[in-house]
């Protein structure tokens, strides 16, 4: 997948553990994990404007985008 | 009130009736089979062959309504659009065509064949239709469970 979700530095950054930003986003841990390993197929921006209300960055701060061929 | 639980119970109680219904059905044939063809011994090939596709119908039709038990079993607990139901839909469409290619053959000897084939292969194209659009459902339930 091209897009690529960066929660963990931002979460490491601001202290936070997934459990705490789950609650505090209104997902559950499990979907969570789902968005931290790539495995989501989509976003929606309620959830985009929770997660950078909680972790106070902006949404290019957390995802990035990779062409498919830079990965080895 | 209707609602949509009294309406899975009430398609629950006509699928149990229906296997009532096959095993009262599973005497017919003979007599049925004999209306059509007379009893006359030179009539008998003739008398086995439609025998023999009663049974096969009956047969096809067994599991037609055990695919319909599951597909209800699994609507029940709520699993809805998944790629189980939309294969039991693609078998039952099978056997709906299955039935219809065995009248059609059986309609060259009575004309009233074609008529049950025809009616069996427009409901086999209505199943596998409502079978693409399931798989289309599972495909927006997929990408909607993959949204966060």
């Amino acid at each position: 997948m091209p897009i690529i979700v960066n929660l963990d530095v931002m979460m490491a950054r601001r202290k936070m553990s997934s459990n705490d930003l789950a609650e505090r986003i209104s997902i559950t841990p499990a979907n969570l994990s789902v968005l931290k390993t790539g495995r989501a197929r989509a976003i929606r921006f309620s959830t985009l404007e929770n997660i950078c209300r909680e972790l106070q960055c902006q949404p290019s701060d957390i995802l990035e985008y990779k062409e498919e061929s830079d990965h080895e | 009130m209707w609602n949509k639980h009294k309406s899975i119970v009430l398609s629950n109680v006509i699928i149990k009736l229906s296997y009532l219904v096959w095993l009262a059905a599973l005497v017919f044939p003979p007599y049925y089979a004999k209306l059509v063809y007379a009893w006359p011994t030179d009539n008998l090939p003739r008398y086995i062959a439609f025998l023999s596709l009663l049974y096969l119908a009956l047969a096809v039709a067994l599991m037609a309504i055990i695919l319909l038990d599951k597909l209800l079993g699994n609507i029940k607990r709520g699993d809805v659009f998944i790629a189980a139901n939309t294969c039991h839909l693609r078998a039952i469409s099978y056997c709906c065509f299955g039935v219809g290619v065995l009248f059609m053959g059986f309609g060259f000897l009575r004309y009233v064949g074609f008529m049950v084939a025809a009616a069996m292969l427009f409901l086999g194209l209505i199943l596998r239709v409502l079978k693409n659009v399931f798989e289309q459902a599972v495909a927006l339930r997929e990408d909607n469970d993959a949204t966060i």
